[in-house]
């Protein structure tokens, strides 16, 4: 299933929410929706979730609208909102139970359906315990376990990671890319941008309602990042390195950062082969010289201010 | 029938079951303030019945046994029933529905394809089951008092069953009220303060007038005493499933997304209902009544279709592809829905529809009676045509200076404040002014409220065709371009953008894959 998402808006007020946002996502897709706080990540995942109501645009599954057709919209999406199920008077199969009625399984199906969602998600243990007792990384399971519960085609995942522990965001990264593999189309929103580099093959930057850059991962880091960092240390004065880095064809900028020196680079290979030329002409004594890994935190860095609305 | 058979029958009746009910049911098993609630209650009910018994035992033996000891034990057991079912159970359903439906925390049943109305449904059902439960607890207690002399047995009933109707009927009232978009800790002031007092106090007299008055048919009143309990019973059922399905469709109507029609459930039930109830009052007449019966029952309609005009005013008019693609092309049938349709325009075609029509039914019948039929065409006619001006008037203030702050929902409460105003303003003239004129001279001010409304009727009424005029003229252009917008969907709807599909090499394996599953959309449907 392909997901289209069009000129997408909504304001609560004044406050532009959502501004002119459109991506789309396909079957067997990650996708990591990215940005600040109030950036309008969770607005859209509402909206996509039919928890809000657009003020214009829409979203498309296939041929079928999330305006024209809400409950069919519903019944493709799983959604895992950023809060977790903590009721005290219900227990984890009686959760699953619920919303499997609630999608319309009865009977065999429904069976089937609990069977197979707590064997996926590792729950067999945790069945006749109340949600309340529960830690928040199995807390977590029981989210993407209700959002599968129905087998839908697109699952929308809204900070998953927050608050987890490293034991639990392995396991859920492992989860993702199993549901990946299952050909579900997911867009999973979180601040743990090193996860998203992981396992994301597409990236949507958002900033206050608006989206900064979009495109798989790769593309993203191509087109973010223009300057390269090359890392530089020898032997003798930093600040003579330094001085002559800055002298070296395709150098913008260089600063000292510790016993190395970094500097910033405008093209590829090619002008990293010149500078190391350069400098070792000039007689710089070079021990280290390597372009530092641009990754995806660098990037959002780059191109987010850091504004909320 | 073996081990294996009922299990089969459980989990075919489980099935059958509202999913909300069940979940319901279920977290009900578990909640510590329902099991407080009943043990609290049957401590309560054995406390009242072991004093009582003392009390019967010792006037036996010093040889004043009461005749009425069972209605007294009955009447205390009947209001601890009334105060743990009026509070308790609206509260509690009431509340946990509101937290449910918090902004930004809404329960995952909303995102889930379950329909709005087998959540109210669910709810309500809860309602019912929870004050069936207390019930039950009282249950041996009040068969206890008929031995204690003084109780009958029907009105006994009655009165049990009255109790009944109106919790669950408190309970769907204070569900709407939380269902209503706003505060939650508002919401749940506004149904402590407003809807519990109401039926507290309606009940606590409706338990003393059939336990004291010596029979259920005295306390309906002289025209039906006469003519059978039946048809009494009948016509308070009617009179009851029509205030509960209205709250019902309310409440539906509320949680259902904001782009499907939310009005035409509402409409259409309580159009149904308001010609059941006149038909039911018609039979009544035929049966002997007086004419009366019909001007009063036509009259609360006309009340209600005074409430639902000013609650028109709260609706959006921008109405979603899918409302729109249901609009008929037919002129004719277009007209005949439009006030089915969500929108104020359409809102207030509809209640000013039924306005007219129960004024023609009041006017019809109290002239019968032999009173003059321009007074009361007069007075109704002012009463619909000032509802119509406030509420037109309203809808320009917000329109025009509200707007960017607040949605639709506030006009209704523009409305209020503003019926509230001109009613105070003759009174704050005269307390200014030093004068009483201005009192005098209330119709002036386009004010309701008149101690001689009757001899100022004229007045009255040309105030109030003014002020339709005044709102009229204020909301002309957005008004005709309302009605203008009224029509068919002409063009169809932007198509997703064709995007390229990366196919996969395998077809990938879905273990969750389930056969058959209804909840999985097979294929796009069809638009």
């Amino acid at each position: 299933m392909v997901v289209d998402v069009q000129h997408l808006n909504k304001a609560f007020g004044r406050v532009k929410a959502v501004d002119d946002v459109s991506f789309n996502i396909h079957a067997g897709q990650i996708f990591g929706f990215v940005g600040p706080n109030g950036a309008g990540k969770t607005t859209t995942m509402r909206i996509l979730a039919t928890l809000e109501e657009q003020d214009s645009g829409d979203i498309f599954f296939d041929s079928f609208s999330i305006q024209e057709d809400p409950e069919a919209a519903r019944r493709a999406i799983g959604y895992v909102p950023d809060s977790l199920p903590s009721h005290r008077d219900i227990t984890v199969f009686e959760f699953l139970d619920f919303f499997g009625r609630a999608y319309g399984l009865r009977g065999g199906q429904l069976k089937s359906a609990i069977s197979n969602v707590v064997e996926f998600t590792g729950l067999t243990e945790m069945l006749n315990k109340t949600l309340a007792s529960l830690s928040k990384g199995i807390k977590q399971r029981v989210s993407v376990g209700r959002a599968l519960i129905h087998n839908p085609p697109v699952m929308l995942l809204d900070e998953p990671a927050a608050g987890l522990d490293p034991r639990a965001r392995v396991e859920l990264r492992e989860l993702l890319s199993a549901l990946a593999g299952m050909n579900k189309a997911i867009l999973i929103s979180s601040h743990i941008l090193t996860e998203l580099t992981e396992i994301c093959s597409g990236v949507v930057i958002i900033e206050r309602g608006r989206i900064l850059a979009q495109g798989t991962v790769s593309e993203i880091l191509k087109k973010g990042h223009s300057n390269r960092n090359l890392s530089v240390s020898g032997t003798g004065e930093t600040s003579f390195l330094k001085h002559e880095l800055l002298s070296c064809p395709g150098v913008v900028d260089a600063r000292i950062e510790g016993s190395k020196v970094v500097a910033s680079i405008e093209g590829g290979d090619d002008i990293q082969a010149q500078i190391l030329n350069q400098l070792v002409s000039k007689g710089c004594p070079i021990c280290q010289f390597y372009a530092e890994e641009t990754d995806l935190e660098d990037i959002f860095m780059e191109i987010t201010k850091g504004e909320v609305q | 029938m073996t081990k294996s058979n009922i299990s089969s029958l459980g989990e075919l009746l489980l099935d059958r079951m509202n999913p909300v009910l069940l979940r319901e049911f279920r977290q009900l098993s578990r909640n510590r303030i329902v099991f407080s609630i009943i043990f609290l209650c049957l401590a309560a009910f054995m406390l009242t019945s072991g004093i009582y018994i003392m009390t019967a035992m010792d006037n036996l033996s010093t040889g004043s046994a009461s005749l009425q000891q069972g209605k007294n034990l009955f009447n205390s057991l009947a209001t601890m029933l009334i105060l743990a079912t009026f509070t308790f159970v609206p509260l509690y359903t009431g509340i946990r529905f509101g937290i449910e439906r918090r902004k930004g925390k809404q329960d995952l049943m909303y995102t889930s394809s379950i329909p709005p109305w087998h959540i109210v449904f669910g709810k309500t059902m809860t309602a019912a089951q929870l004050t069936l439960l207390i019930f039950s607890l009282a249950l041996p207690f009040l068969a206890f008092t008929y031995l204690l002399r003084g109780v009958d047995l029907a009105n006994a009933a009655l009165t049990i069953l009255a109790l009944f109707i109106g919790a669950v009927l408190g309970a769907q009232a204070v569900l709407l009220f939380m269902a209503i978009p706003m505060n939650l800790v508002v919401r749940i002031i506004i149904s402590v303060l407003l809807i519990l007092p109401t039926f507290f106090s309606y009940y606590i007299a409706a338990s003393i007038v059939l336990l004291w008055s010596g029979g259920a048919m005295l306390a309906f009143g002289s025209p039906f005493s006469t003519h059978g309990f039946i048809p009494i019973l009948i016509f308070a059922l009617i009179i009851v499933i029509s205030l509960s399905g209205t709250l019902f469709t309310m409440t539906t109507a509320l949680i259902a997304p904001p782009s499907s029609n939310r009005a035409f459930a509402i409409r259409s039930y309580n159009s149904i209902a308001a010609i059941v109830i006149m038909a039911a009052t018609l039979i009544c007449l035929h049966k002997g009544s007086s004419l009366d019966a019909i001007a009063i029952t036509a009259s609360f309609l006309l009340a209600g279709a005074c409430l639902s005009l000013i609650a028109s005013s709260a609706e959006t008019t921008t109405r979603s592809l899918r409302v729109q693609r249901t609009i008929p092309k037919n002129i004719f049938k277009r007209l005949l829905v439009f006030p089915l349709y969500q929108g104020r325009i359409n809102g207030i075609v509809w209640s000013l529809g039924w306005m007219l029509v129960l004024s023609c039914i009041i006017t019809a019948a109290t002239v019968m009676d032999g009173e003059e039929p321009y007074e009361v065409a007069s007075v109704l006619g002012s009463v619909i045509l000032y509802t119509l001006g406030y509420t037109l008037v309203s809808i320009f203030i917000h329109r025009k200076l509200l707007i960017r702050k607040f949605k639709a929902g506030i006009t209704p409460v523009i409305t209020g404040v503003f019926i509230l105003i001109m009613i105070l303003a003759p009174f704050l003239f005269a307390f200014f002014s030093g004068s009483k004129s201005r009192i005098d001279k209330a119709w002036s001010l386009f004010s309701p409220v008149d101690d001689d409304y009757m001899g100022h009727i004229s007045e009255h009424l040309t105030g109030a065709v003014i002020l339709v005029v005044i709102g009229l003229i204020l909301n002309g252009v957005p008004m005709i371009k309302s009605i203008l917008s009224f029509c068919p969907l002409q063009k169809t709807a932007p198509g997703p953008a064709k995007v390229a599909e990366p196919e996969p090499e395998t077809e990938p394996q879905n273990p969750l894959n389930c056969d058959d599953n209804p909840a999985v959309p097979k294929g796009p449907p069809a638009l």
